[in-house]
């Protein structure tokens, strides 16, 4: 995907932000999305994977993403509709070498089955340790686990330090 | 020991733990700004009580009940009720009668089958409780 093609507009989105991502902030924009699915009568289970799903890629930003003076990129946070799935597209800074670990991370679970991927989570919550930053390490293993889809990555640098990051998730209307 | 209490926020989970009653419960949404610090003492409570427990007591014989009535959590939540059943599951295993009862709303299979997964990850049988949803 070219990012720098890729316009996005605020018309057809659910939510749409692209500015500095503050916990208040996260706040606003995960009440909007559930007023805006309420409002449109989506089941309570689809509601509720969808404000997971932004929980969790928010908390990411919050906890890995870099909002300084040195970036000029702003996050981004989107939701919108489609026929058969809601599409969270999350964009953030963070610093080049990090890009390695996270591609693997996101190859590695997309290379698995629904089975595997249970086993990982499991794996994971029994093992893994709550870092400094409050995470688990669990966000995005939660996501695989919960939307059956496969995570989209992308990523566009910025100069010799930072790079943007982009993943798309679809949430299916229906289980598969 | 005296009851312990947390009341429920948008944010954190309700939390009774009452030794009298051998009841524990943890009700609502959870995710806390800073999750270590939210369940940090409430683990520590738990270990606690089962300090001044004593598994071959005749009050023992009635089953230490925890309780997990949760709307929503996050996955850095999870790690922590993970750590908690896993206290639960290693009292049992010292011969605490201990019951886990996992309740769910109508609807939610997400949350049924989290019961499920942390049932399977501690080789645990749960008790599994569907609410009628609020509306």
């Amino acid at each position: 995907m070219n990012l720098k093609n890729k316009k996005l507009t605020a018309t057809a989105y659910h939510v749409y932000h692209q500015e500095p991502l503050s916990l208040e902030k996260m706040e606003i924009l995960l009440t909007r999305a559930e007023t805006r699915l309420s409002q449109q009568e989506a089941p309570p289970l689809m509601i509720k994977r969808v404000f997971t799903v932004l929980e969790e890629l928010m908390g990411n930003i919050l906890k890995h993403g870099i909002q300084n003076e040195a970036t000029t990129r702003m996050p981004l946070v989107s939701l919108k509709e489609e026929a058969e799935s809601y599409e969270v597209i999350t964009g953030n800074v963070i610093k080049q070498e990090e890009i390695a670990p996270l591609k693997a991370h996101v190859h590695s679970l997309n290379a698995l089955d629904r089975a595997a991927i249970k086993e990982k989570y499991n794996q994971v919550v029994m093992s893994g340790k709550i870092s400094e930053k409050g995470g688990a390490g669990l966000g995005l293993i939660t996501i695989a686990k919960l939307t059956y889809h496969k995570i989209l990555i992308n990523f566009e640098s910025l100069n010799d330090h930072f790079a943007y990051v982009l993943l798309t998730i679809k949430i299916p209307k229906q289980n598969n | 020991m005296y009851n312990f209490e947390i009341e429920a926020t948008e944010k954190t989970p309700g939390v009774i733990i009452n030794p009298g009653q051998q009841y524990f419960e943890i009700r609502g949404n959870s995710r806390p700004e800073n999750v270590r610090e939210f369940y940090a003492p409430i683990i520590k409570k738990i270990d606690d009580f089962f300090l001044t427990e004593n598994s071959s007591s005749e009050a023992s014989s009635k089953p230490y009940e925890f309780n997990f009535r949760l709307g929503y959590f996050n996955s850095s939540t999870a790690k922590f009720i993970s750590d908690i059943l896993l206290k639960a599951a290693e009292y049992s295993d010292e011969g605490y009668p201990i019951a886990v009862k996992w309740h769910y709303e109508e609807g939610d299979e997400d949350m049924k089958e989290a019961g499920e997964d942390f049932s399977e990850m501690l080789s645990f049988d749960f008790d599994y409780v569907k609410h009628k949803r609020k509306n």
